[in-house]
């Protein structure tokens, strides 16, 4: 009696995860119930049952999102109009039970062929997926199978080039080419992928052409991680003296390794070697010497802590080469050195609560990062002697307004859109920030650095990129100082 | 037709011949360009082996050939390959007759090789995405042959199949949906349970489904060191049937390999020792039943196998230009076959674990013994491929071979309705006296265009020996339902069989 009594206090929200291509249920999906700041209680997480059913009971009265994520899907919110679009919020009162149902697609695919002039199919291909963009930033990649066929899925939709890369067989040499056949990108297919499809039939005929050996010798005996790195992709291989990579087509490339050397590279442990290459013609006899990577020592200063001491923030990395941007490393909160293999770097402190990243200064290595905001990511050469220093300043800027242009009831968790962002190159800095509009329809987004950035309030998208920023109107404002600025928005709906 | 060629072929001064065709894909008949023709003589026909490239359409030619038997075979990357003349993909091709001037055009159909494929589904029929599914002979145990992993529909091919029956088995498997044992198609952890799919030439077996079952993993970890200069940074593999999993250790010489599934391994761990300038390494066993920490690999140095070649009488035997062929075995099988490089002092470097050396085909010396840290003959007679441990802890390992002189020939027609069989395939496997089963390889010769073959470098013992345009490589089976005759080979001696070739009813 005194259960049943009990289990009537406060709500309850369940549902359903279902796939959207078949309907079938979809076990093991996390799902988040976030309470609009200012109503309910703390965030919640549930994973589906085998039958795909999520339950939170004893919910207090109040207004959620609720979201669902699993491996290879795209993430889900309640309410979407669609894919990329935010969620709307679900607002329960004591005692209601509703019942949700969200549908969770599939990432898009493009398939296809690579072909020879008969129309058979190349065998052990490297094809690659890249957004249609000036700069090509490589999204997906696959190798063709023994009837020359490819797949390369969990893509974004959008419009996209598919290029087959350099390859010999059987006798002869294939040049990189974008679908249907051509060296040239402005002459390549464009391919739109859907959520839930394969766009099928992207065949590739690439041209046969003369391809490069790139060969040499590195430098001692000990085993070095070799990569050679171009437009197309990296081949990495493990070399003990001489080395001798897959025959590459003409053009630019980076050349780069490491090995271990804790005997006679104390202060980092690790030797390296770093080349730009040329490709015009075959490379052998390529001298790679290897020489102590030098840690890239890291500074931080910042007021001292009021309170307990807040930490220095978290340090990122990643490298940037002529294969694009690879996956971020953590380097650790308030990392004093940094070790990273000669060649171009990224690097990202996040700051801790209550503090935001004012400056940053390189005493050596590359000065491409000096006049770009220091909250975002800052390229430098690594392997070499350098001190970078970030300074941190305390109580940051913030942010704060309301959401305005429709009824207050439906300015409740609206997701507001905050982008650090340079009106000179109008590129994104850093990391888009989203906050949420509480009960109230109010937003607060604080831990900002100084700087340009531009605001956005929205259900129909999720997270918009700078284009989207633009077309959708958001408006921009600047802020400095550690006074909180006040910007009301209007609401964007797609007319 | 015979006759007349064998007359041309002993006239001396022949006119040049020439064969030509196309290469196509068997299932489309599309022309395959850069395909790799090879036309090889019979043994007692004039020529020598050659090979051409196909042209873009598809054709090829071989001018300026002399008349004579040869066998001509096409294979191209990614197809399987195919003799002209092959009744089925099991069978061996047959030779063709060029006449004096004469002109032969052919047609080589290829076939791709076969596949297997499915899905890996959870509880709902949902695909599980990014799970390794690896392939395996349907044998006792079950060989490892490919492996593909599933895409973002749980969706899976494993290609490049001979034909015949496989297993497949999912990897140990570790997401957000759950933790997964390895689990053969459909869904048992046993190979007693597991369902078989039949690989066929130019098709795909697409319903080897798997349900992987629910299950712990374990983590396996420890420290690689060098006991002269302390802690150490090295590459640890980690090794099962399934294959290998290698990573780097920490600076620190910490290694750990997450979600490991029960059942028995091998680490090895090979580094570089700054101080000594030498390769150093560590080879351990380990059965994983559980998590296992604290695991210490001490690396040392390769040590050195100092082979030494004996006669029966202890003498020493010179090696030089004996063809000694060497593969390392680990849990996942044999690997690749290498010439065994011994240094001036017959010592060799191997990496650590275990090995297996045989002699090559050779008509002055056989096998007659085999000695060494751990030596077993491996399936057949010291002839055959001998195993050996290379072990840490010892500087020199010697390895002893003892060989006899004077291996055994056999020799013989293969005719076929009173007519020498030109070309014929023929076959010879040595028996068990025991069982009566094969022992070691099954060697092959094509009968020349008298019909003669000959095997040496023959091992004393008992042998089988068949003749047929069948099989490409019998078993014991079919070489039984090929009438294989027995044979006995004596040291020095030479034997005669003439068996006549065999046609399936």
């Amino acid at each position: 009696m005194l259960l049943a009594g009990a289990g009537l206090h406060g709500a309850a929200i369940r549902g359903s995860v279902v796939s959207y291509e078949g309907g079938e249920p979809l076990s093991q999906a996390q799902v988040v119930l976030r309470a609009v700041a200012g109503s309910g209680g703390a965030t919640r997480t549930a994973r589906t049952d085998s039958s795909g059913v999520f339950v939170f009971s004893t919910v207090s009265a109040g207004t959620y999102l609720v979201s669902a994520s699993r491996q290879y899907s795209v993430p889900a919110y309640y309410g979407q109009k669609r894919w990329d679009s935010a969620g709307l919020p679900v607002t329960v009162e004591a005692n209601d039970s509703p019942m949700l149902t969200i549908r969770m697609h599939r990432w898009g695919a493009i398939a296809g062929r690579v072909v020879d002039e008969n129309d058979v199919g190349i065998p052990g291909q490297d094809v690659v997926a890249y957004r249609d963009a000036k700069a090509l930033q490589a999204i997906g990649r696959a190798t063709t199978d023994d009837y020359g066929r490819y797949r390369i899925y969990g893509l974004t939709p959008g419009t996209y080039l598919v290029r087959s890369g350099a390859k010999e067989v059987d006798g002869v040499s294939y040049l990189p080419a974008f679908a249907p056949s051509s060296p040239e990108m402005d002459q390549a297919r464009r391919v739109d992928v859907q959520l839930d499809q394969d766009a099928t039939g992207i065949d590739v005929s690439p041209a046969q052409g003369r391809l490069f050996e790139v060969q040499g010798r590195v430098s001692g005996d000990a085993p070095v991680e070799l990569t050679l790195a171009g437009e197309t992709g990296r081949q990495t291989i493990s070399v003990s003296g001489s080395f001798r990579f897959n025959p590459v087509a003409p053009g630019q490339y980076e050349l780069y390794g490491t090995t271990p050397s804790p005997a006679n590279c104390r202060a980092s442990g690790l030797a390296g070697a770093y080349m730009k290459l040329a490709v015009d013609r075959d490379m052998t006899g390529l001298a790679v010497a290897l020489s102590c990577v030098e840690p890239t020592r890291i500074s931080y200063s910042m007021p001292p802590a009021k309170g307990p001491s807040r930490g220095l923030g978290n340090l990122r990395a990643r490298r940037v080469d002529l294969a694009g941007i690879g996956d971020a490393i953590n380097l650790g909160v308030g990392a004093a050195t940094a070790v990273l293999a000669p060649g171009q770097w990224e690097m990202l402190l996040q700051p801790p609560a209550g503090y935001s990243v004012s400056g940053f200064y390189l005493q050596a290595g590359a000065a491409s990062g000096f006049g770009i905001r220091p909250d975002g990511w800052l390229a430098f050469t690594a392997g070499g002697y350098g001190n970078v220093y970030f300074s941190l300043s305390e109580n940051p800027s913030s942010l704060r307004g309301v959401v305005t242009g429709t009824d207050p009831q439906n300015a409740k968790g609206v997701p507001v859109y905050v982008e650090g962002y340079d009106p000179g190159t109008k590129i994104r800095i850093g990391e888009l920030r989203t906050v949420y509009t509480n009960a109230r329809g109010a937003y607060n987004c604080s831990g900002l650095a100084p700087g340009a950035y531009r605001v956005l309030a929205t259900f129909e998208y999720l997270a918009p990129d700078s284009a989207t920023m633009e077309i959708s109107g958001a408006k921009t404002v600047t802020v400095w100082g550690s006074d909180p600025q006040t910007l009301d928005v209007d609401l964007f709906v797609i007319p | 037709m015979l006759k007349c060629l064998l007359v041309a072929l002993t006239c001396g001064a022949l006119h040049a011949a020439a064969i030509r065709g196309t290469v196509v894909e068997k299932q489309s008949g599309k022309p395959l360009a850069r395909a790799l023709v090879v036309v090889q003589p019979l043994a007692g026909s004039n020529g020598a082996t050659a090979s051409v490239r196909t042209k873009p359409n598809g054709s090829f030619e071989f001018p300026g050939l002399p008349a004579g038997w040869y066998v001509v075979s096409a294979s191209k990357t990614g197809f399987a390959r195919v003799e002209y003349g092959q009744k089925s993909w099991f069978s061996a091709g047959t030779p063709v007759a060029l006449a004096e001037s004469g002109e032969i055009g052919l047609r080589l159909a290829v076939p791709h090789f076969g596949a297997i494929g499915g899905r890996v589904i959870d509880d709902n029929n949902v695909g599980v995405p990014n799970c390794t599914v690896f392939a395996y002979r349907n044998t006792r145990p079950p060989e490892l042959v490919g492996q593909a992993v599933t895409d973002d529909r749980g969706v899976y091919r494993v290609f490049g199949l001979a034909p015949g029956d496989y297993l497949t088995r999912t990897g140990a498997l570790t997401n957000e949906i759950g933790v997964y044992l390895p689990t053969f198609a459909r869904e048992s952890l046993t190979v007693d349970g597991a369902n078989g799919s039949g690989a066929a030439l130019d098709r795909d077996s697409l319903y080897a489904d798997v349900h992987p079952i629910a299950g712990r993993l374990f983590t396996v970890s420890g420290t690689v060191s060098i006991s002269s200069s302390g802690l150490a940074q090295a590459t640890v593999t980690l090794v099962s049937d399934v294959g290998p999993q290698v990573q780097t250790s920490g600076l620190d010489g910490r290694f750990t390999f997450e979600r490991v599934a029960p059942g028995a391994y091998e680490l090895y761990a090979q580094g570089f020792d700054a101080t000594s300038r030498r390769t150093v390494a560590a080879w351990l066993p380990v059965e994983i039943a559980g998590n296992r920490a604290g695991i210490a690999l001490d690396l040392a140095p390769l040590p050195s196998v100092r082979f030494s070649f004996v006669d029966t009488s202890g003498k020493p035997v010179d090696p030089n230009g004996l063809p000694f062929l060497a593969r390392r075995k680990d849990l996942s099988g044999p690997g690749r076959t290498e010439y065994l490089r011994l240094d001036s002092g017959g010592q060799a470097r191997l990496d650590l674990g275990r090995w297996e050396v045989a002699l090559g085909p050779n008509a002055s010396w056989y096998v007659a013994g085999f000695s060494g840290p751990g030596a077993r003959t491996t399936g057949g007679p010291p002839a055959g491929w001998n195993e050996i441990a290379v072990a840490p802890g010892n500087a020199l390992l010697a390895v002893e071979v003892v060989l006899l002189p004077h291996p055994g020939r056999l020799r013989g027609v293969v005719a076929s309705g009173g007519q020498p069989a030109a070309g014929a395939p023929v076959f010879l496997e040595a028996i068990d006296p025991a069982s009566g089963l094969r022992w070691g390889d099954l060697r092959v010769t094509r009968a020349g265009v008298d019909g003669q073959y000959v095997f040496a470098g023959l091992a004393p013992g008992a042998y089988r020996v068949a003749s047929t345009f069948e099989y490409q490589a019998p078993d014991w089976a079919a070489m039984t339902r090929a009438g294989a005759r027995e044979v006995r080979i004596e040291q020095g001696g030479e034997a005669a069989q003439d068996p006549e070739l065999w046609v399936m009813p």
